[in-house]
């Protein structure tokens, strides 16, 4: 069978110069929305579309595979013309819902006998709804799609119906019948590699979440049990995803990584002992952390840990079942700043029972806590999540909000720009940072007296040495960094470059052009650019916390 | 040197805060001194605080009506202001104290544009905030086809099409609206609001620090300003930005916007 997998687009992109076509399906009002195409991790291919295609290639299928995140539609539109195939597959998140049906409708013009099914996080919630609001696609996959998808294929390969498949809705006329569930994939090393056949800077290791949060989808997608690959297998995927990447960083990510500390332990212990040299982050949660596996991810080559905080108040947490207390939050921040791992907190503003004193009191745990960066995001209602099916009791509202008033994103901030912008200049003010806090040179120096051997280590001192005007400790350092094997070397000379611009030497753009000799770092690219300003300001981060810096990875 | 003309010598140079600062003073002392009055409201007129300007203006020439220049402001302010009915009926109060001459005329070939641009004006702003965007587009259009020097109708179309997602017609729209108005604090925010949303980020701050420059009491143009500096890794000049636009606010303002977000739930029709 030709099976064509695709993720949408989140609306019909202009082409640079087109006038972008109105609603429902041209781009959002509101730039705020449209911002989405600016996100990395939107723009990254989802990891289970990367699954489904090793494994239904695994089966002899002829696939073809298109992240279609940013692409303009004269381009979908001539990709899907010269794509046939017998069956296309489309997966889908909330934010690019409307580009689901886009792009199911114009397959449907395009290959009118083509079977069309639908999965993914958005499709999995809303299966029939989905179904309803869009005629041209056949069949919903729920949940995991590995197995029905290779059953669907099966009955369309032998000339039956698209019919009668766990974990499938299909039509039965004017009908849609919903298939008994599939169970949960019970060993996840049984699934194809991902990296035997693509290349992605995103890897899953587990599927699920020891925890239920009410704004949380992860359970509907998955299911209530965490499933684990094994280290051997973790260690494998990790090694060949390595193997096609440019640049070796790699973000995990699972719900939590750490949800198996033992597990977490022993990928961390086996990267040490005889792993390849790369750098990572990952998501996890406070309450499956400690000083000793902190320790060991940090010798493992973990930069940076995103921990969903959400709020700072304990009546908030107690109704959203984050089951988590700020004493928690502390300490795991403070151990990890102690391995001089980055934290990245995810803050949510605008909570079921917010008042003047819950935001008082997250502004407060941010200040005592000082994370390297902190994200409010206003409250959003996916479906799949409880927050969502509170929302739709209070209000009578139904599922057709995901499809109606122009695909706007069903959150707090909807048509409140306005209060938006007045809150955060406010949360700004009262925390006294924007994004995050800096740490500086006492703090890198602490990190490198207790882990004098990791090459990272090293470089973020130099950095620290760099801001604070002390050129010559950061070039030793940056000196110390390269001999001790630091895996990307264009970080290293783009620091170089930094402190050559900053001392006044000619040597910046000479430095750049080497950092860029083996592969085009999208940082120090840009900073060559910038060297064209009149008065250039160079991006001096080391390990950017925006992974869009780490897009161009593919050899 | 006397306070006015110190202010005046501030205004001309371009420090408008000190001019603001000095005019206010001049005011505090004696509130109806025409000449004060009248050229705070030219600084406020220009920095986009059009309600007040349009006071001081009536409250210079309540204070000497035998100066034709404050009748000629206020009319023409008016005109501006989308209020041509009073505009009109102004000049005529004008007419019959006697004022006349080629620079009155000519005023009221403007007014009288004015007049017929009014409806169209206010009607697409009447739709830009109510969301309907194409209409608001077409509205100031007309407006602009009535009287193409009208600077507010450009930038208001500017807003329009940025929030269409075209934001390099916008910038051509707010860039038209400062050659007919080069000291339009707003113009110079929203021109930079749609270089940020094309990438252009240090020409959108360059913007942002010009209208706050025009009009320090801008707050909008601080936040804007604390987010391009923040998008460009500028934390620590980004907050400063934020604190100005936050104390520029009611002390309870984000109390407010937090209650604006959370209740009711969801407001989906705009």
């Amino acid at each position: 069978m030709r099976v064509v997998l695709l993720y949408p687009p989140p609306w019909r992109i202009p082409s640079p110069g087109e006038t972008p076509e109105g609603m429902p399906f041209g781009p959002p009002r509101d730039s705020a929305d449209r911002a989405l195409l600016d996100d990395g991790d939107f723009r990254e291919i989802p990891y289970g579309l990367l699954t489904l295609a090793a494994e239904v290639r695994r089966a002899g299928h002829q696939v073809a595979l298109f992240n279609l995140a940013a692409a303009p539609w004269r381009e979908v539109e001539a990709l899907i013309a010269t794509h046939p195939a017998d069956l296309f597959g489309i997966s889908a998140f909330t934010s690019n819902r409307r580009g689901l049906g886009a792009i199911a409708a114009l397959i449907r013009r395009r290959h009118p006998h083509a079977h069309i099914t639908a999965g993914g996080p958005f499709v999995t919630a809303l299966p029939e709804a989905t179904l309803r609001r869009y005629p041209a696609i056949d069949t919903a996959v729920v949940g995991e799609g590995e197995a029905t998808l290779m059953e669907l294929l099966d009955s369309l390969a032998a000339g039956r119906p698209a019919a009668n498949i766990r974990g499938l809705v299909w039509r039965d006329g004017d009908t849609l019948v919903q298939g008994t569930p599939r169970p949960a994939v019970a060993n996840l090393d049984s699934l194809a590699q991902p990296f035997d056949y693509d290349t992605s800077r995103f890897v899953i290791t587990s599927r699920g979440c020891p925890s239920k949060c009410t704004f949380c989808g992860s359970a509907t997608t998955w299911g209530a049990k965490v499933r684990f690959h094994s280290v051997e297998r973790t260690l494998e995927t990790l090694t060949k995803a390595l193997e096609r990447l440019a640049v070796p960083f790699i973000a995990v990510k699972d719900d939590t990584f750490t949800a198996n500390r033992k597990r977490a332990l022993a990928i961390c212990d086996a990267i040490i002992d005889s792993g390849p040299n790369f750098l990572w982050s990952c998501d996890t949660r406070v309450d499956s952390l400690s000083g000793d596996l902190l320790r060991r991810m940090r010798l493992a080559g973990c930069q940076m840990i995103s921990l969903g905080v959400e709020s700072g108040s304990p009546r908030i947490l107690a109704s959203i079942r984050k089951r988590t207390t700020n004493e928690m939050v502390l300490e795991a921040t403070r151990a990890a700043h102690a391995c001089g791992i980055n934290v990245r907190w995810y803050m949510i503003l605008g909570n079921r029972g917010e008042t003047r004193e819950t935001v008082e009191e997250s502004v407060g745990l941010i200040r005592a806590g000082r994370p390297d960066r902190f994200i409010f995001s206003p409250l959003s209602f996916y479906p799949g999540t409880e927050e969502w099916e509170i929302l739709r009791a209070q209000t009578g509202l139904s599922a057709d909000i995901f499809f109606d008033h122009d695909f706007r994103e069903p959150s707090v901030a909807v048509n409140r720009q306005g209060p938006i912008r007045r809150l955060q200049a406010h949360l700004f003010t009262a925390i006294g940072a924007v994004d995050g806090f800096e740490r500086g040179v006492a703090d890198r120096e602490a990190v490198v007296e207790r882990f004098p051997g990791l090459h990272a280590a090293h470089l973020e001192l130099a950095n620290a040495y760099y801001r604070a005007g002390r050129f010559g400790d950061a070039e030793d350092e940056l000196d110390r960094a390269a001999d001790l094997g630091f895996p990307i070397p264009a970080m290293i000379a783009n620091q170089r470059a930094c402190i050559a611009l900053a001392g006044g030497d000619s040597e910046v753009a000479a430095l750049l052009q080497q950092a860029l000799a083996d592969y085009r770092h999208p940082l120090v690219a840009a900073n060559l650019e910038r060297l064209r300003d009149p008065t250039p300001r160079l991006d001096d981060s080391v390990l950017a916390v925006d992974f869009s810096n780490f897009a161009e990875t593919q050899r | 040197m006397s306070l006015l003309a110190q202010a005046l010598a501030h205004h001309q140079a371009g420090r408008l805060h000190d001019a603001e600062r000095l005019y206010r003073a001049v005011l505090d002392a004696q509130p109806s001194h025409a000449g004060a009055n009248h050229n705070l409201g030219v600084l406020e007129m220009h920095s986009g605080r059009m309600d007040s300007a349009l006071l001081r203006f009536k409250a210079a020439l309540e204070a000497d009506p035998s100066e034709m220049g404050f009748w000629l402001t206020y009319i023409d302010a008016l005109a501006r202001a989308g209020k041509a009915g009073a505009a009109q009926q102004v000049l005529a109060r004008g007419r019959q104290v006697g004022l006349a001459g080629p620079a009155v005329d000519a005023l009221a070939i403007r007014v009288h544009a004015a007049a017929e641009t009014a409806e169209p004006y206010a009607t697409a702003v009447a739709h830009h905030r109510a969301g309907r965007l194409a209409d608001a587009a077409a509205a100031y259009r007309r407006a602009i086809d009535l009287r193409p020097d009208h600077a507010e109708a450009h930038d208001g179309l500017g807003v329009v099409l940025r929030e269409l997602g075209r934001a390099a017609d916008a910038e051509a729209c707010h860039r038209h609206a400062l050659e007919l108005e080069p000291d339009f604090a707003g113009a110079h925010c929203n021109l930079g609001c749609a270089q940020f949303e094309m990438g252009r980020a240090e020409e959108a701050e360059a913007c942002f620090r010009r209208a706050v420059a025009l009009d320090p009491d801008i707050a909008v143009a601080h936040n804007n300003l604390g987010a391009v500096l923040r998008a460009l890794g500028r934390g620590g000049e980004a907050i400063d930005c934020y604190r100005r636009a936050s104390a520029l606010e009611p002390p309870d303002a984000w109390t407010q916007a937090l209650a604006a977000l959370t209740d009711p739930p969801l407001l989906l029709d705009r």
